[in-house]
């Protein structure tokens, strides 16, 4: 073969796709020539990466198949223990953690404050025996959108603070704790998950999601009309401009403000990204203060730190990522963070985040709005936020870990 | 129970095949739980024609083929799927598993998302061509093209993460 094979054909020989004479005469090719063995190389390698994403999203557990088959009436019925929320702690979420914990922390602060080893570590308890958690046989109570069409088990009490966790984790293991518009509620004796969701897409997985939830009702709707779009905190100091910093943050990103931008862009995201994970935490809060978290279940219980500890090793990493990536810059547009006062997790957060949008729409429209205050801001948002994500960490911990009540 | 034209059982079809339809499904469906209903509605489907004495050839084929109609129809919300009952208890979804699934194929068209998928179920070019009603050689250069594609993807993203490292530093 005069010509190299393309692509196509690379591809079908990986695939026993080709007839034997096409095969020889390209394996014969490929045994002269450097270039296609790298590129068929290549493709193997491309292969290999997709098929572990792919193997990865296997329903190996047996009891899909038991459920399929008692489905279809092939199975009388299933042998396997009753649905389990989580195979101990998602290894999502597990793999979250850790990756936190090791994560860098930022470059050393200024200011004298002791730097935290690790942001976030797993709770040792955790570590060692992930709890397998499984609901009661009460659980197998009516599915959701669809009225009860015969009440089965429903005489056992549903335990409301219970089944909120259990909503609460069903939403977080889609993402749905997440930045959109859910509101959980309690009405005549149960937990009604509403809002609105635009994409019926969403919709419908959040619906799905929450499907079968004992004592959880989902209303959500479709907007009705155009939803206002949120506008960015404004800047909230306003002190003439000062052209140098400006400057300085194009000079260093040496493309112009095109630059600044994609740049910029990075930054919002990540910033946007901590603030729902502090938002979700907060809510977590704010649903479960400390009083009620000790009276819960210790299934619950678990739940719910498994979501509190995701959503600050979410926070850490983010922060991480975020401190690595502004702060030389900052640095070098001469900027010194100045003291905060001790402010908790969440405010930090938002503060970071209403700073970084405030300090981008200044540097690309060029408004009057001081861009090295947002600068000074955001650097000591960081620059507290160690310590936050340890005290908050550390309340989690005591918190979440009081007597015990066994369901 | 139904004997399916390879001798086996319906519920042998389902131990061998009813797991990689459900992640197929997955990857179309709205939620785990619909892609959940549309395989079940697949299978009931597969049982009354096996009952009817309706001979299927490929029933791995035959099955996607069923899918993909079910799952473009409840897109449009025009397909009446069958509830799950919620008195049968269900193993946990590899939900996020799925999402960074589809989140790998996001920079790929239907099309190509389509073929890539149906060759990792291990389908050849000639079932996929049937499938999709295109010419083998189209097969072919789809893989190739989706996979380049995804190496393109993953060296731009590759990229960014070392220019943010050196930004670090």
């Amino acid at each position: 073969m005069k010509q190299h094979p393309d692509d196509s054909r690379l591809v079908s020989l990986v695939d026993g796709e080709l007839t034997p004479e096409v095969a020889a005469e390209t394996r014969s090719h490929l045994e002269k020539c450097w270039r296609c063995r790298t590129r068929l190389q290549a493709f193997e390698e491309q292969i290999a990466s997709v098929a572990r994403v792919f193997d990865a999203a296997a329903f190996a557990d047996p009891r899909w198949i038991d459920r399929g088959l008692v489905r279809l009436g092939v199975r009388a019925e299933q042998t396997h223990q009753p649905r389990s929320l989580i195979r101990g702690i998602s290894g999502f979420a597990f793999a979250s953690l850790v990756a936190a914990s090791t994560a860098l922390w930022f470059q050393a602060p200024r200011n004298a404050e002791p730097r935290p080893q690790s942001a976030v570590s797993v709770p040792a308890s955790k570590a060692v025996a992930h709890p397998v958690v499984s609901v009661p046989k009460a659980a197998a109570a009516p599915a959701l959108p669809t009225p009860a069409p015969a009440p089965v088990v429903l005489e056992a009490r549903i335990d409301l603070d219970q089944a909120e966790v259990a909503a609460r984790y069903a939403l977080f293991r889609i993402g749905a704790d997440l930045g959109d518009p859910v509101e959980i509620e309690r009405v005549n004796g149960r937990i009604v998950v509403g809002g609105v969701i635009a994409l019926e897409e969403r919709r419908m997985a959040v619906i799905g999601a929450l499907r079968g939830i004992p004592g959880v009702a989902a209303e959500f709707d479709a907007p009705t009309g155009a939803s206002p779009i949120p506008i960015p905190a404004s800047a909230e100091v306003v002190v003439g401009r000062p052209p140098e910093v400006e400057s300085e943050l194009r000079q260093f990103l040496a493309g112009g403000q095109r630059n600044a931008l994609e740049f910029g862009g990075v930054l919002i995201q990540r910033a946007s990204r901590a603030v729902d994970h502090a938002w979700a935490l907060r809510r977590l809060e704010e649903g479960f203060p400390p009083v009620k978290r000790e009276a819960l279940d210790s299934t619950s219980r678990d739940i719910l730190m498994e979501m509190a500890f995701a959503h600050l090793a979410a926070v850490s990493s983010e922060m991480s990522a975020f401190g690595a990536e502004a702060r030389p810059f900052f640095e070098r547009a001469g900027v010194a963070s100045a003291g905060t006062e001790r402010a908790p997790l969440f405010q930090l957060v938002e503060s970071l985040h209403r700073n970084t949008l405030s300090l981008f729409a200044a540097v690309s429209a060029s408004e009057h709005s001081d861009p090295k205050a947002r600068m000074i801001q955001i650097l000591s948002c960081l620059e507290h936020l160690g310590p936050a994500l340890s005290r908050t960490e550390q309340q989690w911990k005591t918190q979440g870990a009081g007597p015990r009540k066994e369901p | 129970m139904q004997d399916s034209p390879n001798g086996n059982t319906l519920g042998d079809l389902y131990r061998d095949w009813g797991a990689s339809l459900l992640r197929f499904a997955s990857t179309l469906a709205t939620s785990p739980q619909v892609a959940e209903d549309l395989v079940h509605d697949v299978f009931l489907v597969l049982q009354q024609r096996l009952a009817t004495g309706e001979r299927i050839d490929n029933y791995r084929a035959w099955t996607i083929t069923v899918v993909r109609n079910l799952a473009h129809k409840e897109r449009r919300g025009a397909a009446k799927l069958v509830e799950m009952p919620s008195t049968i208890a269900a193993a946990p979804a590899p939900q996020h598993e799925i999402i960074a699934l589809r989140g790998l194929l996001s920079p790929l068209t239907e099309r190509e998302q389509e073929v890539l998928i149906l060759r990792m179920e291990s389908l050849s070019y000639r079932e996929i061509a049937d499938e999709l009603g295109v010419a083998v050689g189209t097969v072919s250069a789809l893989v190739a093209r989706s996979l380049a594609k995804l190496k393109d993807v993953s060296r731009k993203k590759a990229q960014q993460g070392g220019r943010s490292e050196a930004a670090s530093r």
